[in-house]
């Protein structure tokens, strides 16, 4: 080794493909938003299921009984008591209460108003009923007890309800997931256009390789970097869009009351970060996998 | 006096061209039934008017154009028949100087010289010292870091040689690269040529330039209407003679 030689100092290779085309910015942008879409595509599915599974819980754990009483006030108290006290008796019932004129204002508040209830507005005689939800009796089971304490009644488990709750958010999370599939390859064919106009306006680059000896391999190797690094970049940006989306949606919900009906009581669970954090990733690899899958095709019609 | 140049020493052939030709488009064959044989470590110019054929016999041992007809082997290896990674690792063995330099602008001097080895992954410490010695030998060790179009004529030649060279290939082959420089350069960048020929490496170089022809004295291959004949070697002895 000459001494001159000796004497040079550090050096870095430059990137064999040049860096910072105005058309990388654009792509940058069309990925990010693609992401943030995804993103919220992915965390609205979640927080519809939570919303869902929140509601058939709470109503497979409890069902509703109505007595078929006159309307004397007397009658219908002491029917009430006692269809508790049969009640209470079937075995996996909790609890049995009678829904009073209390209760009932409670329950009539929202179209009522706070205050007492009208004294002529007929009220139906029911009873919530919360039973164990792993061994719930059948609702004939209850309607056997009330039949033998005699009283006539009808015993509602609410499984019409829970069945088309569960129905609703199941068709939710298919379209959720139709909707990401749509992204994800809406991200690819951006990746794809992206990586054969990069291969064509960077013609020279890969004849000179070509001509020293490069194989395919190693020329799609230096796009799929660049489009996995891209793609990283603009899922930690379409990542950041979606938490400012969805905090922005949770303010509005919180505005109107409705964040406890529609996402139960933590917005945000760990399983949404990291539907986040996989986002990046999951990004990249998009980019990766087409950039390579593109190049490697575009390589082999280029002689 | 002038023969079919299909000469063999017995080795196993570098480069064999049998009876190729090549035409483009529905035109005239630019080169017509082409016999070569070139033994390793031999050095040869190939000479010939414009247009000749020069570059596109060039382009066929360098496997960048494919014969019409007719058999090339490159190493033994037939070149229609290779795949695309068989092309590429004997593309590796082959240095080249190319006519219009073929520099990537966006990368240093030092970097274009270093491409054939950084394509090989080998880590930059392995051949630094290479690298910056050689170019320090081509005239460019001021230079190293400057962009090629910021490089004269010659400047950028010198590269291309340098590029060519690096990796040490079992072939050099070189269009007209000394066409930009002066005498002086000229004569030293041969003497390089004719140092890697000496270390094994087969060289062709096409060249218009007489007087280096003669200097070297090595065997001419002279090309035209894209026919390839053999003369013997050009020296100042046989010229005078």
């Amino acid at each position: 080794m000459s001494e001159d030689v000796a004497k040079l100092g550090p050096r870095r290779h430059a990137p064999i493909l040049p860096r910072g085309e105005a058309r990388e910015g654009a792509l940058f942008m069309v990925m990010a938003i693609i992401c943030a879409l995804a993103c919220l595509s992915a965390l609205g599915a979640r927080a519809a299921y939570r919303a869902a599974d929140n509601w058939t819980a709470s109503l497979s754990g409890s069902m509703t009984v109505q007595l078929n009483t006159s309307e004397d006030p007397f009658e219908k108290a002491s029917a009430l008591q006692n269809a508790e006290h049969a009640l209470r008796a079937v075995p996996g019932v909790i609890r049995a209460k009678g829904i009073d004129k209390a209760r009932a204002g409670e329950l009539l508040e929202p179209w009522f108003g706070k205050g007492p209830l009208p004294d002529d507005l007929p009220l139906p005689s029911l009873v919530e009923v919360q039973v164990n939800p792993t061994a719930a009796p059948a609702p004939q089971k209850l309607e056997r007890a009330l039949r033998a304490a005699g009283l006539d009644a009808q015993v509602d488990d609410h499984k019409r309800w829970a069945g088309s709750v569960s129905n609703a958010a199941g068709a939710l999370r298919i379209g959720a997931l139709g909707v990401l599939a749509l992204l994800a390859a809406a991200a690819a064919a951006t990746v794809s256009f992206a990586a054969r106009a990069g291969l064509e306006a960077r013609r020279d680059i890969v004849e000179a390789l070509h001509l020293v000896g490069a194989q395919d391999r190693y020329i799609s190797r230096l796009f799929e970097h660049r489009f996995l690094g891209l793609g990283v970049r603009a899922g930690v940006v379409g990542a950041l869009l979606a938490i400012a989306g969805s905090i922005g949606l949770i303010v509005w919900l919180q505005k109107s009351g409705a964040t406890h009906l529609l996402l139960g009581e933590v917005p945000l669970q760990p399983a949404d970060y990291a539907i986040l954090a996989f986002t990046p990733l999951m990004a990249g690899l998009i980019g990766m996998a087409t950039a390579r899958l593109s190049v490697m095709a575009a390589l082999k019609k280029l002689d | 006096m002038e023969r079919a140049a299909d000469i063999s020493t017995g080795d196993e052939p570098v480069v064999r061209l049998n009876n190729v030709g090549v035409r483009y488009g529905r035109g005239l064959e630019a080169l017509s039934d082409v016999k070569l044989t070139l033994e390793p470590g031999s050095f040869h110019f190939l000479t010939g008017p414009s247009g000749a054929g020069k570059s596109t016999l060039l382009r066929l041992i360098y496997l960048a154009q494919k014969p019409t007809r007719g058999l090339v082997t490159i190493f033994g290896i037939d070149a229609a028949r290779a795949s695309r990674r068989s092309l590429a690792a004997l593309r590796q063995r082959i240095g080249v100087v190319f006519q219009d330099f073929h520099l990537l602008s966006h990368l240093s001097v030092f970097d274009n010289v270093a491409l054939p080895l950084r394509i090989g992954n080998a880590p930059l410490k392995s051949y630094r010292e290479d690298v910056e010695e050689l170019l320090t030998w081509v005239g460019l060790k001021e230079k190293m870091d400057a962009n090629p179009e910021t490089l004269s004529g010659g400047e950028r030649q010198r590269a291309a040689i340098a590029r060519a060279v690096v990796g040490k290939p079992e072939i050099i082959l070189a269009d007209e690269p000394t066409g930009n420089v002066d005498h002086e350069m000229a004569a030293r960048l041969m003497r390089l040529f004719v140092q890697l020929n000496k270390l094994g490496s087969t060289v062709v170089i096409a060249t218009h330039d007489l007087d280096l022809v003669r200097e070297i004295g090595a065997p001419v291959m002279r090309i035209e209407n894209g026919r390839l004949t053999m003369n013997a070697a050009m020296t100042p002895a046989a010229e005078s003679e």
